[in-house]
């Protein structure tokens, strides 16, 4: 087979529709062999559908799906090199461990002592030695999933399916199986698809990420991609935190616009593409992280805003401050925590000015238009 | 709480029982007991028990005879029971499948029947299998030579009665059994490579053989201890051993035999039981 083939993933023009319900629509991805590649989105985006679209659990009801360059219309899953993680694990409970991971070497009828070689080498791969004997009701949830894990790749695909596989763990387990996940793609080199809502996980696990919602791509890109250049409200909105402004573009400026926020008085400088024109309607989008707060006035002219400290928490890592600008107008600002004596908390109800670069302002086309 | 600290059940707890306990005494071990007696004892010349203690009602089961009769109505009730497991496996599959709008109808059409007294049902077929009868009628419209299941192979028609009388018992439990499998287990099964019927074989059949034991239990024994269906289709000629143990309570007037037979028989179903979870290897129903 052709290198560049192995692996690969390719979703043209698929839509899938049950009844009159369109759960994908129209959606392309070109997934390339050995990636880690993410499907993010809310519940009911249509990610678990693309992921059941790509095992053959479901049929497109237009489009096709090309696994290694060859269309894969009306073969069963059976058939096909593609092996899927159930978000519910799915191990089979009257099976012991070593009988669930073989079950898919017995199946293409591989002799005994081929079976029991291959169980044991991927036992200790994901640091399951010793307990193959087990069902999987005797283990723990950390421990089937990594069973379930196994199972799967024990087959050697050529892609591994991941609907939400550490939905049901704890939030330190979750954490811990991350890195194991990562370590282990890197260690086996096959595709993954990975089916998650946690806009983290996918962030801290992928090579590349498609954002989806209501059924469609809104966005393909690495993990800096989409946090750094969010091609709209949505992408800005679910991964990390955003200040959204509704803004009026008032003028241009040098590879860039200058624009006027609702419900502040001051004027912010933003790089922009051509294509705007005075007037138009906006929104400015600045990550909490990007702010400076100060009390102290930073030189003019400057590209901030002015307000009052309604709410600070402490969150540990960082100081979230809630900043008051007007009625309308609230800023979300983090500040890291780096020890109370450099940088004593501001209180409640000070005057502060809040400051960001320029080429921190994510422009986006209002939501109205 | 039921237990106290060292796990003992609590006096309350015994004082809720005593009602049960009164009903399984008086209505179920006492009758045992005196059956059991009973069958040690011996008849009357003009019916009744004398009380001489005897195996002779044992012993007379080694007539060829009775051993035919107690025989042909194993192989019934195995054929029965063999036959519901495989027109009801599917229905149950299909039930357990089915979009769960028209689940809960087709379910009540299962039942629906029972709504009809057994006995009703039971001389319904007779209609369609006596001579001339509706199937005779349809085998005749079509040029076929007419079967007279009824008179010519009253055997066959008894078995006919049996499953459709116990069938619904077959379809309940392995319903049940499929209907709670996490359709997952069966996609996971695809997935690593298994064509349908394989999955079928190695993940769909296991999980549901607590089923598979329920529903072979509840058809086997009242199928062994059938009474109406042959009595009323061999009309009083064609024998299983339920009605041989009715005729010995009646017409024979024969309590102590009718009594060995029935002890002879509850054996038997109780080893075949026992084998039969041996068999399939499970305990827990």
């Amino acid at each position: 087979m052709n290198r560049s083939m192995q692996g690969r993933i390719e979703l043209r023009q698929v839509t899938k529709c049950f009844g009159a319900v369109t759960a994908v629509d129209g959606i392309s991805l070109d997934i390339r062999g050995g990636e880690f590649f993410s499907l993010l989105g809310p519940s009911g985006c249509g990610k678990t559908t693309t992921l059941r679209l790509i095992a053959g659990f479901e049929r497109p009801t237009t489009g096709e799906i090309l696994l290694e360059g060859v269309s894969v219309t009306g073969i069963p899953p059976h058939r096909r090199n593609v092996n899927t993680v159930f978000q519910s694990y799915a191990l089979f409970p009257h099976l012991t461990v070593e009988e669930n991971i073989g079950f898919g070497l017995k199946m293409k009828r591989l002799p005994k002592s081929e079976i029991n070689l291959q169980v044991e080498d991927v036992l200790s791969l994901v640091k399951l030695t010793g307990l193959g004997e087990r069902k999987p009701s005797e283990l723990s949830g950390g421990q089937q999933q990594r069973v379930a894990l196994a199972r799967a790749l024990v087959n050697h695909p050529a892609i591994l399916l991941l609907d939400e596989p550490l939905a049901a763990l704890d939030l330190k387990l979750r954490k811990q199986m991350q890195i194991e996940l990562k370590v282990l793609q890197r260690q086996v080199g096959i595709t993954f698809v990975y089916v998650t809502h946690d806009q983290g996980e996918a962030l801290s696990l992928s090579d590349r990420i498609a954002v989806m919602q209501d059924g469609r791509v809104l966005q393909i890109g690495t993990p800096s991609d989409l946090y750094e250049h969010p091609n709209c409200h949505f992408v800005a909105d679910f991964i990390g935190q955003s200040n959204f402004f509704p803004a009026t573009v008032a003028g241009h400026r040098e590879g860039g616009l200058t624009l006027r926020l609702t419900g502040a008085e001051s004027l912010i400088e933003v790089p922009a593409e051509c294509g705007y024109h005075p007037g138009q309607e906006v929104i400015l989008a600045v990550r909490p992280e990007r702010l400076q707060i100060s009390t102290n006035p930073p030189p003019p002219p400057f590209n901030g805003l002015y307000g009052m400290v309604s709410e600070v928490m402490y969150l540990g890592t960082l100081l979230q401050y809630t900043v008051s600008v007007s009625d309308s107008l609230q800023v979300l600002v983090h500040q890291p925590n780096l020890g109370s004596d450099s940088t004593p908390p501001i209180p409640r109800a000070s005057k502060v000015y809040i400051t960001w670069l320029p080429e921190h302002g994510i422009l986006l086309e209002s939501m109205t238009s | 709480m039921t237990r106290d600290a060292r796990g003992r059940f609590s006096r309350d707890f015994y004082i809720l029982l005593i009602p049960t306990l009164m009903w399984v005494i008086c209505f179920f071990v006492v009758p045992s007991g005196l059956m059991l007696a009973t069958s040690f004892a011996q008849r009357g010349t003009h019916g009744g028990i004398v009380w001489h203690w005897t195996l002779g009602n044992y012993a007379a089961l080694g007539q060829p005879l009775y051993g035919k009769i107690l025989l042909n109505s194993l192989f019934i009730a195995a054929c029965t029971t063999v036959a519901c497991l495989i027109l009801g496996y599917p229905l149950a599959y299909y039930l357990a499948r089915v979009r769960s709008r028209w689940r809960n109808v087709l379910l009540l059409l299962l039942v629906v029947p029972f709504w009809t007294n057994f006995l009703v049902r039971t001389y319904a077929w007779k209609f369609i299998l006596r001579t001339d009868g509706l199937l005779d009628r349809v085998f005749t419209a079509l040029h076929l030579p007419a079967p007279d299941l009824l008179y010519q192979h009253v055997q066959f028609s008894v078995f006919l009665g049996l499953v459709y009388g116990y069938l619904a018992f077959m379809v309940l439990p392995l319903y049940a059994s499929l209907e709670k499998q996490d359709p997952a287990l069966l996609e996971a099964a695809h997935d690593l490579g298994a064509s349908p019927l394989a999955s079928f074989r190695h993940v769909t059949l296991p999980l549901s053989l607590p089923g598979v034991i329920a529903g072979s239990i509840l058809v086997f024994i009242p199928s062994l201890g059938a009474y109406i269906t042959p009595d009323l289709f061999g009309g009083g000629k064609y024998l299983m051993v339920g009605n041989l143990i009715g005729q010995q309570f009646g017409a024979s007037l024969n309590w102590p035999f009718g009594s060995a037979l029935s002890y002879v028989l509850m054996t038997l179903v109780l080893l075949g039981a026992v084998g039969y979870f041996r068999m399939m290897g499970t305990e827990e129903i």
